[in-house]
């Protein structure tokens, strides 16, 4: 069981290759660190792994299985900026179910307050909106998770608590988890093995 | 000792929002702020999102939302900062360095944008004398934000904030999603204003970036400022900072205890 891309050659339109032979496996029930300087093309991997985006050659398959084109995908990506991945002109609770109805116990242990629910995505501070896209991951078929510069806007006992409910939340399903971050005291942390995105190239 | 640059005493900011029908309701965003910024010194304010520290800008700046009322008094070299002041010293004597590329005008080339608001006869000098000093080689000087890395751009906003008549650069989140090289550079242009006598207000919930630049540290909960600790107490277990709250921040960090409240935690 794991998520595995094998040689897969992806670069945007008009621009050099950016990964031309990659491959990389996570498995599930692992946390995998995900390093590099800005402009390496950690987020690309990331919308590739969670099928964002599509790659050139190459593939992405899941516990086995290629990544659903048309049906939900098993691995979800949480964005940096929690604002650009919500339509702004719904209620909180709408936002929530347009993925599933998410248990009341979720939303407690990620510390989504229940009058939340109520409010547009503008009437949130970033953190209080990024739980609410941590919630909305958690989907009961997720299998994998994505976390790209999840906590970079959070200050560092929200940082902490945030990483603690997730990841017992991650333990207890078995999830594999990748995690993108330019901090390495947080990979250190919580991941069992970092990969460096230049040695995907 | 000479004049603070900036001094902001009992600053209150707090919003009126319409709750049902035409009642309104007042909620608080600052209560009682208290803070001097020095010549050459770099006062870091550190707190969570949410905690007002982007307000504290937003209130010297004059750029409040509609609805904000405000009390207290912010004081600019002396004398009181009246809009009719802030129009003559925003952008001459306190500029301001803002947490987005994407205040960047995305039709402008970056050049043209850095001659924004200098004087025509020197504008094109002094443009490249910032690109001098902010390591931008001439030639970007025609191209279009689009075009360059985010390291790049990051420089073009300290070149367009940056003036000789400036006297204090208030900087908010210049650090988050950089990786460290970027972060280190961030901090060594901070340090080479405050060299040469700019007050610099550096608006952040980073704390190493905070600790490494400043020599105090106001720490900002819920719109009030809970203590102002000096750079150096944070060290070690953090036993040393005066207010638990200073203690719970630094101990939250992940090459600390990553606790968000006082236990170690173990993976």
């Amino acid at each position: 069981m794991a998520l595995v891309i094998d040689g897969l050659g992806f670069a945007y339109p008009g621009g050099p290759p950016l990964f031309h032979d990659a491959s990389f496996r996570v498995e599930a029930g692992s946390v995998v660190g995900i390093t590099g300087p800005s402009g390496t093309g950690k987020s690309t991997l990331g919308a590739l792994l969670a099928g964002d985006i599509r790659p050139r050659l190459g593939g992405v398959t899941v516990d086995g299985a290629p990544l659903p084109r048309r049906a939900f995908r098993p691995v979800q990506l949480i964005h940096q900026h929690p604002e650009r991945a919500v339509n702004r002109t719904w209620r909180m609770s709408a936002v929530l179910r347009e993925s599933h109805a998410v248990p009341p116990e979720t939303l407690d242990r990620l510390g989504i307050k229940p009058e939340w629910a109520d409010r547009r995505p503008g009437e949130l501070s970033g953190g209080e909106l990024q739980r609410f896209c941590i919630a909305r991951a958690l989907h009961p078929a997720t299998r994998y998770l994505v976390a790209d510069e999840m906590t970079a806007m959070f200050d560092a006992i929200t940082q902490a608590a945030i990483w603690h409910r997730l990841l017992e939340i991650v333990r207890e399903r078995g999830l594999g988890m990748v995690v993108i971050s330019h901090e390495s005291a947080l990979l250190d942390r919580i991941c069992d093995e970092q990969v460096a995105v230049e040695t995907l190239r | 000792m000479s004049e603070p640059v900036l001094a902001v005493s009992g600053l209150d900011v707090s919003f009126v929002q319409y709750a049902k029908g035409l009642r309104t309701r007042t909620v608080p965003g600052i209560t009682g702020l208290d803070l001097e910024v020095a010549e050459g010194e770099i006062l870091a304010v550190l707190g969570a999102s949410g905690s007002g520290k982007t307000l504290l800008a937003q209130a010297i700046l004059g750029i409040l939302p509609h609805n904000a009322r405000t009390g207290g008094e912010i004081l600019f070299r002396g004398s009181r900062l009246t809009p009719a002041r802030r129009t003559r010293v925003l952008g001459r004597e306190i500029s301001y360095i803002p947490q987005s590329v994407t205040s960047l005008d995305p039709l402008m080339p970056v050049g043209a944008q850095v001659r924004i608001g200098l004087d025509a006869a020197v504008a094109e000098r002094v443009r490249r004398r910032l690109f001098a000093r902010y390591d931008l080689q001439d030639h970007v000087a025609g191209r279009y934000p689009h075009q360059l890395s985010g390291g790049m751009l990051r420089r073009v906003l300290f070149a367009t904030s940056v003036r000789d008549t400036v006297r204090l650069v208030i900087a908010d989140e210049p650090t988050p999603g950089l990786h460290a090289e970027a972060v280190e550079e961030v901090l060594r242009h901070l340090r080479e204003l405050a060299v040469s006598g700019v007050a610099v207000l550096l608006i952040t919930h980073d704390i190493r970036a905070a600790v490494s630049v400043a020599r105090r540290v106001a720490v900002m909960r819920e719109g009030r400022l809970v203590t102002m600790e000096t750079a150096d107490a944070f060290t070690g277990d953090g036993a040393e900072l005066r207010h638990p709250f200073a203690r719970d921040l630094w101990r939250a960090l992940p090459q600390n205890q990553f606790s968000p409240g006082g236990t170690e935690w173990h993976s």
